[in-house]
């Protein structure tokens, strides 16, 4: 029994304390979203990124890709954890 | 944390490339009708370079990591150089079918950094000359002497500059009334306004938070931050 009530307790505090939410960024929104799966196969000789974000990192690549192909930037979408914003202030 | 990822692959697909990507930082690749998605996936599935590689690792990263390497020579590179001279090396001494894995450095932007700024090189130089030694030695003392702990994932490996990470930065407390003696009052949100008004060039902040009831600031940051941030004499408390 209180084997039982402290892992609810610690449930509960895990519950509490937990601050991050799933955001979601569209990288290229409202572009042709069906080009992401062209981009897949495509042949890339050289990609470099040098201290940038996962999402400019994946910009990057939608841009060499697109002025290669002559067409439109792919639109990927990127699922993150942020954590919630300070509502204090 | 926002990562920063630092990578240089040559004659790659779009796929392999995203999945590098995705397996430094922590990303899944998925795709449903119209997109293709990267979802961040709650934990790191690699492993720590203090464990040997296992046998749940693909066996080309093990046989890579325990190439031998007859010569390897780098004269002040920097640590991405380093990585990239090691592929090289390996694909021309091997002989091996598979090239090389791909290989990243992941550096951590502090919470205040803007999202599209990228961030420097790590400032590093990396002098070595082995002889004999596999792969996976020479990886460790890039490691070391960038600063950095190696992380061996399923189809990658990343060096990951986690200083940040073990060197935390003092918490300071400092009152409202002492930001408002030297910045003025505030507007709008408060905690966007404080990152405004402190010169993030000149500075190095993590954090600056106010907390309402108590009229306090918890700012992040290292004392000399703190001392250009607000000069001593408007400081009431610390």
């Amino acid at each position: 029994m209180h084997a039982l009530i402290f892992t609810l307790s610690i449930l509960l505090v895990l519950c509490q304390s937990k601050t991050a939410v799933a955001e979601t960024r569209e990288i290229n929104a409202g572009q042709n979203s069906s080009h992401g799966y062209a981009l897949l196969a495509a042949e890339f000789d050289d990609f470099k990124v040098s201290g940038s974000s996962l999402e400019d990192a994946i910009m990057q690549l939608c841009r060499k890709w697109a002025e290669s192909e002559n067409c439109e930037t792919p639109a990927i979408k990127v699922h993150r954890y942020v954590d919630q914003p300070n509502t204090d202030g | 944390m926002d990562e920063r990822i630092h990578l240089h692959l040559e004659g790659k697909s779009g796929y392999k490339i995203l999945k590098t990507l995705g397996d430094l930082t922590g990303f899944e690749i998925r795709a449903d009708l119209w997109h293709v998605e990267l979802f961040q996936a709650p934990y790191l599935s690699g492993r720590s370079s203090s464990l040997e590689p296992a046998q749940q690792l693909p066996q080309d990263m093990i046989d890579f990591l325990e190439f031998k390497l007859k010569r390897f020579n780098c004269e002040s590179v920097s640590p991405i150089d380093a990585l990239k001279q090691i592929q090289t090396t390996y694909e021309a001494e091997s002989k091996a079918s598979k090239p090389a894995p791909p290989m990243g450095i992941i550096r951590y932007a502090e919470l205040t950094t803007p999202k599209d700024k990228p961030l420097e090189p790590l400032p590093n130089r990396i002098h070595l000359h082995l002889q004999d030694v596999p792969v996976r030695e020479a990886l460790r003392y890039i490691g070391e002497l960038s600063n950095c702990s190696i992380r061996y994932n399923h189809h990658s490996i990343g060096l990951y500059h986690l200083v940040a990470l073990h060197h935390p930065k003092p918490v300071y407390r400092v009152s409202m009334q002492d930001i408002t003696r030297q910045y003025g009052q505030p507007s709008g949100n408060v905690d966007e306004w404080l990152l405004e008004k402190f010169d993030l060039d000149q500075v190095s902040v993590w954090s600056a938070q106010y907390h309402k009831n108590s009229g306090d600031v918890f700012i992040v940051t290292e004392p000399e931050s703190l001392h250009k941030l607000l000069p001593k004499k408007t400081l009431g408390s610390q």
